[in-house]
C-alpha cells in the first residue's frame, strides 16, 4: 500500500507532515488551512484528514422494467468492485427510455465510505477552525484581523482639575478659580469634591459649600459639599463646547470663614469626549 | 413485464396549458443528490400530432413514468429545425435543467434584506445572526453602575457598593450607564473563569448614525445585522478599563444588536477566583437633537432597570450557555426563502419542511457553522449544503415544492436496512464500478 502523507500548510508559511506509515510508495496530499496556527493543531488536522483518505466506489446499474423503482437515498445490495454484493446508497439516477417508450433506469451509487467523506471534511474543517477554544467554526473568522474595523478605543479627553488652597480667603464675588478653555468639546460624567484639611482640623459642620462650574459666564452645574463630608461625587451629564470659557466658583454660603484656614478644596472631573472619534492604535 | 410507461407534456411556467409531446428516443433526465439540478434532454419529431411547436425557452417539461409527474425540467435551449428536404430532419431538440433550477436565477439576500445597512456580506448561523430567535433568552442582570458616585445627576443617592466595584472605563460617556451579565456573581463576587455570555438587543433606529460607546469585563465581540464589527481581546488582555466606539450609518427600522461576552481568568494568581466578575456595557446614541454625544441622544443603554424601558436598560437579553446559540439548517434557509419571495424571487415555491423537521420529519439539530454568502445563488447554497454535510435538497417533481433533509437521512440509506432489496445479476444489465483513492 502507498504511504499516504498529509502536508498542512497555514498562514505563516509552515508545513508539517503526517503519514498513516505505509511501507509503499509516498503520495502526498497538501491541506491549506489559514485558522491552524500551531504545529500541535496542523498533526491534528492532518490525522483526522488522513481518516477520511481511503479507496472509495461508486456504482452505476442499469436496470430495464424493474420492479424496483429506485428513490435516491434509499439503500440497496448490489455489486461492488469485488464482484460481490454490499450495501450502497442511491447517490444519482438516470432515466431514459426505449423505442417502445418503457422506462430504463440507472442509477448510481455511492460506497458508505464516499458518502461519509463530506461529513468527515466538515469534521477536518471544524478541527481545522479550532473548536477547542470554546469558538465553534462559524465564530472562528473572528480572528481574521481585517474584521471588526469600525470599532476602536474611544479617544481621551480631559480637564484638569481645580483647587483652592484656602477656603477661609474664599471671596465669591472675585475669587474664582483659572479659566480653562477646551480644544475639543468635552462630556463631565462625574464631578467629585475633596476636601484637604490641615492636621488637627475638625469640620465645623454649620453649612454646606457650593460648586458652581460656570460656562462662558453662566453657571451650568452646581454640586454641593453636604456640610460634614470630606468628600462628595455626582454623576452628570455636563456638556462643555470646544472653545468655551470655563472657570469653577465656590460659595462658601453661611460658613464661618476663619474656621476654614488653611483648608483646600479640589474638584476633579471625570470626562469623556462629547464627539465619537477612535483611538488609532488597538490596546491587542 | 411492469410496463413504466414514460410520457412527456410541456406546461406553461405557472404549470398551466399542458400538452402532450411524442418524443423519441434520444432522451433522458437526470436526478442528482449533491443540491444541483439534473439535465434533461428530449427531441420531438415534426408533426402535426407530436406537440413541437408547443415548445419554447422557459417552458416547463414534465416526465411522468406510469402516470404519476417523476421529474419536471426547466427548457433552457433548444434547438430547432423546421424545414429540411428530408422530413425526419424536422424537429426540436429540447435541454434545460430540473426545474430546482429556478434556484439559481434567486440571489441569498442580505440578513435584513436589500436596502437596509448595516448589511452583511456573509451570512453566519453563530450568535451573530439577525436571524435567531432571542425573545426567550433571560433578561440581563445588572451588575452595577459604570460609574460610582454618592448622587446621579438628579442628586438623587446613587449606588456605589455593588457586585463591579472599582474604577470605570476611561472616557466611557454615559453617567447612568450600567454593567450586565447573565447571571448575578457569586459568593466571592465573581463569574466562572471563562463563562461566555451572549447578549442580544434590537435597537429601533432613525435613518442616520448611529453611535455606540461599549465596553466588557474582559472581552466582548460585537455585530450589528450580522456584521462582525469587534472581535474582542485575548487574554491576558482586557477591554474594560478602556471605551469602545461603534459608528454604524444606518437605515431607519431595526439594527440587531448581538455580542459574545467571555469573563477571562484574572492575570494574577486567583486560585478561588476572588472579585472577577463577568460584564457588559453599552450606550447607544443617536445624534439627533445635536451632533455631540448629549443624553438627550440616547437611544438604549444597558442600565439598572433590564425590565423597564431602553433608556434605564430594559430590552436586553442574556444568555449563558455552553452550547453556542445556532440554528436548524431548516429556519436558516426558511429565512432565506421568506426573503427572497418577499423580494419577488420564487414566486410559486413552498417549503416542504419547516424549522424543526426536515420533509420526512427528521428533526434538525441547531448547528454555528452554516454559512450563506450574500449574491451567491439560492441553488449554490443548495450545493454547498450538500458538500458540507448540512442539508439534501430536492424540488418535487409533481408541484413547486423545496423539500429537504436532514443531510444523509433522504431515503432509507441512514435506517441501514439489515437487508436492503438485492440488484443482482438477474436485475441489472450492466454494473460499472468506478474505485478512487
Amino acid at each position: 500500500m502507498a504511504e499516504l502523507v498529509i502536508r498542512v500548510q497555514w498562514g505563516d508559511g509552515r508545513i508539517t507532515e503526517v503519514s498513516d506509515g505505509g511501507t509503499g510508495r509516498k503520495r502526498a496530499i497538501t491541506y491549506a488551512r489559514n485558522d491552524v496556527t500551531t504545529v500541535a493543531q496542523a498533526t491534528q488536522v492532518g490525522e483526522a484528514l488522513l481518516t477520511t483518505l481511503g479507496t472509495r466506489d461508486s456504482v452505476s446499474i442499469g436496470l430495464e422494467d424493474h420492479l424496483d423503482w429506485p428513490e435516491l437515498g434509499d439503500a440497496r445490495s448490489t455489486y461492488g468492485f469485488g464482484d460481490t454484493l454490499t450495501t450502497q446508497r442511491i447517490v444519482g439516477r438516470k432515466v431514459t427510455w426505449d423505442s417502445n417508450g418503457y422506462a430504463i433506469v440507472t442509477p448510481v451509487l455511492g460506497s458508505p465510505e464516499e458518502q461519509i467523506d463530506a461529513r468527515q471534511k466538515l469534521a477536518v474543517e471544524r478541527l481545522a477552525t479550532g473548536t477547542t477554544a470554546g469558538r465553534s467554526a462559524g465564530v472562528q473568522p473572528l480572528r481574521q484581523a481585517d474584521n471588526g474595523v469600525p470599532s476602536g478605543v474611544l479617544r481621551g479627553v480631559s480637564m484638569p482639575p481645580f483647587s483652592m488652597s484656602d477656603l477661609s480667603k474664599i471671596d465669591t464675588a472675585t475669587s474664582h478659580s483659572p479659566m480653562w478653555t477646551p480644544t475639543e468639546s468635552v462630556l463631565v460624567l462625574k464631578v467629585t469634591l475633596l476636601i484637604a484639611p490641615p492636621d488637627g482640623w475638625t469640620d465645623p459642620v454649620d453649612d454646606a459649600i457650593d460648586v458652581s462650574v460656570e460656562v462662558n459666564g453662566t453657571s451650568e452645574l452646581v454640586v454641593e459639599l453636604p456640610a460634614g463630608d470630606a468628600k462628595w461625587s455626582t454623576l452628570t451629564g455636563l456638556l462643555i463646547p470646544a472653545g468655551s470659557y470655563t472657570q469653577v466658583i465656590v460659595s462658601m454660603g453661611t460658613n464661618t470663614l476663619s474656621e476654614w484656614e488653611n483648608v483646600r478644596l479640589t474638584v476633579e472631573f471625570e470626562t469623556a469626549p462629547a464627539s465619537m472619534r477612535v483611538e488609532a492604535t488597538r490596546s491587542s | 413485464m411492469t410496463a413504466r410507461a414514460v410520457t412527456v407534456e410541456v406546461l406553461d411556467a405557472d404549470e398551466t396549458g399542458a400538452t402532450s409531446l411524442r418524443v423519441d428516443r434520444a432522451g433522458e433526465y437526470n436526478e442528482e443528490s449533491n443540491g444541483d439540478a439534473g439535465a434533461f434532454s428530449i427531441t420531438v419529431p415534426a408533426g402535426s400530432n407530436t406537440g413541437w411547436t408547443s415548445v419554447d425557452v422557459g417552458k416547463l417539461i414534465r416526465f411522468k413514468v406510469a402516470g404519476t409527474a417523476d421529474f419536471t425540467g426547466v427548457v433552457e435551449e433548444i434547438e430547432k429545425t423546421p424545414r429540411s428536404k428530408k422530413p425526419a430532419n424536422r424537429q426540436v431538440r429540447v435541454r434545460g435543467r430540473d426545474w430546482l433550477v429556478e434556484f439559481q436565477d434567486t440571489p441569498i439576500s442580505p440578513p435584513m434584506g436589500v436596502d437596509t445597512v448595516p448589511t452583511a456580506a456573509e451570512i453566519y448561523s453563530d450568535w451573530r445572526c439577525p436571524w435567531i430567535d432571542t425573545s426567550a433568552w433571560p433578561d440581563a442582570v445588572f451588575v452595577g453602575p459604570v460609574y460610582h458616585a454618592d448622587a446621579n445627576p438628579l442628586g438623587d443617592p446613587w449606588p456605589s457598593a455593588d457586585a463591579k466595584p472599582g474604577g470605570n472605563p476611561r472616557n466611557y460617556p454615559d453617567p447612568i450607564g450600567g454593567w450586565i451579565w447573565g447571571d448575578d456573581v457569586d459568593g466571592n463576587g465573581s463569574h466562572p473563569v471563562d463563562q461566555v455570555c451572549y447578549f442580544a438587543k434590537d435597537l429601533t433606529v432613525d435613518a442616520g448614525t448611529l453611535l455606540g460607546a461599549l465596553t466588557c469585563d474582559d472581552s466582548a465581540a460585537w455585530s450589528a445585522n450580522g456584521v462582525l464589527r469587534e472581535r474582542g481581546v485575548d487574554f491576558p488582555a482586557s477591554m474594560w478599563e478602556d471605551t469602545y466606539a461603534l459608528g454604524e450609518e444606518v437605515t431607519s427600522g431595526t439594527v440587531k444588536f448581538r455580542a459574545r461576552a467571555v469573563n477571562h481568568k484574572t492575570p494574577y494568581p486567583n486560585g478561588s477566583n476572588l472579585l472577577n466578575p463577568g460584564a457588559f456595557t453599552a450606550t447607544f446614541y443617536q445624534p439627533t437633537t445635536s451632533t455631540l454625544l448629549e443624553l438627550s441622544n440616547v437611544i438604549a443603554r444597558t442600565g439598572p432597570d433590564p425590565d423597564g424601558t431602553a433608556l434605564v436598560g430594559g430590552g436586553w437579553k442574556a444568555l449563558i450557555t455552553d452550547t453556542p446559540p445556532g440554528m436548524t439548517w431548516g429556519d436558516f434557509y426558511t429565512h432565506m426563502f421568506d426573503i427572497a419571495q418577499d423580494e419577488g424571487y420564487l414566486t410559486g415555491w413552498t417549503l416542504g419542511f419547516d424549522a424543526t423537521e426536515d420533509s420526512d420529519g427528521n428533526a434538525w439539530t441547531a448547528r454555528d457553522d452554516m454559512v450563506a454568502r450574500v449574491n451567491d445563488t439560492h441553488l449554490g447554497f443548495f450545493k454547498q449544503s450538500w458538500a458540507s454535510g448540512w442539508a439534501e435538497v430536492r424540488a418535487r417533481p409533481g408541484s413547486r415544492v423545496l423539500d429537504a433533509y436532514v443531510w444523509g437521512k433522504r431515503g432509507d440509506f441512514w435506517t441501514s436496512p439489515g437487508s436492503p432489496p438485492a440488484w443482482g445479476t438477474s436485475n441489472a444489465s450492466q454494473v460499472d464500478v468506478t474505485r478512487r483513492r
